[in-house]
């Protein structure tokens, strides 16, 4: 069993807010128990046990936050601001190196990998 | 062209810093200021900035007096890496030095409790392949 939220096929067999939490960039397991408690589910529910009309209420409450694509434009904007700025913080952004003052003669992978102006996440 | 026009126009962002507008953040004076801002700024300002600030304030007030409507402010060139952007500098020229030459930058709204030193970097970034380009420092 499949559950579709906002385009996006949850497994049916997860219990929902660790499904909310698996499936959308900008939720947790914090936040989705906040939904689930919001909602009324109780704790053990699973996903294919939604009925059409729950399944219309979460996907009301996710509409409203900023999550997914909504929230990585916001994070790249701010990255942008940065640069735009010239501040230190945008410059190292830039070249694609840790932001914090960590070492770059080893490591550094991570930043080097993912650091970008558009960043990649 | 209208269509520019209103993708700029949604684009356009209010300024505002920790939740306090523009206008009312060039009001506030430099111990209301500090409270908005995070711990390392707060522990600064309750440890007292000294008196060389102070000075370059007075410089930045002076450079803006003198400033004609409409125009930028004189440079003012200063060493104070360490010192932090106060909402009373917004609109100044400032020249930062890097320990060689001063890199000149104007104030922005955004660049509110930040330190000078982050807006003028110290170091040429290493280019493989490629000659350095020496005394000149390549910014991004």
């Amino acid at each position: 069993m499949v559950v579709h939220i906002l385009g996006k096929a949850v497994r049916g067999k997860y219990k929902i807010n660790y499904g909310l939490s698996a499936t959308f960039y900008g939720i947790g397991l914090q936040s989705a128990t906040k939904i689930c408690s919001k909602l009324g589910f109780y704790p053990n529910m699973r996903m294919h046990q939604l009925t059409e009309q729950q399944t219309m209420a979460i996907t009301k409450e996710l509409s409203e936050m900023d999550i997914e694509s909504k929230l990585l434009s916001q994070i790249r904007a701010n990255i942008q601001l940065k640069k735009d700025n010239g501040s230190y913080v945008g410059f190292r952004h830039a070249l694609g190196l840790p932001v914090r003052g960590q070492r770059t003669k080893t490591n550094a992978k991570t930043a080097k990998n993912l650091n970008k102006l558009k960043r990649r996440f | 062209m209208s269509d520019v026009d209103a993708r700029k126009k949604r684009n356009f962002k209010t300024f505002s810093f920790k939740g306090v507008d523009l206008k009312d953040l060039l009001e506030l004076s430099n111990e209301d200021f500090a409270k908005l801002c995070h711990s390392r700024v707060r522990r600064r300002f309750s440890k007292g900035l000294g008196y060389k600030p102070m000075a370059l304030m007075k410089k930045l007030r002076a450079a803006r007096l003198a400033a004609e409507p409409n125009e930028k402010p004189a440079l003012v060139k200063t060493h104070l890496r360490n010192m932090i952007v106060v909402p009373e500098m917004i609109g100044s020229m400032l020249g930062i030095y890097n320990g060689k030459v001063f890199n000149t930058i104007e104030v922005k709204p955004e660049m509110v409790g930040h330190y000078l030193g982050e807006f003028s970097i110290t170091y040429n970034p290493v280019q493989h392949g490629k000659p350095s380009s020496g005394s000149k420092l390549r910014l991004y």
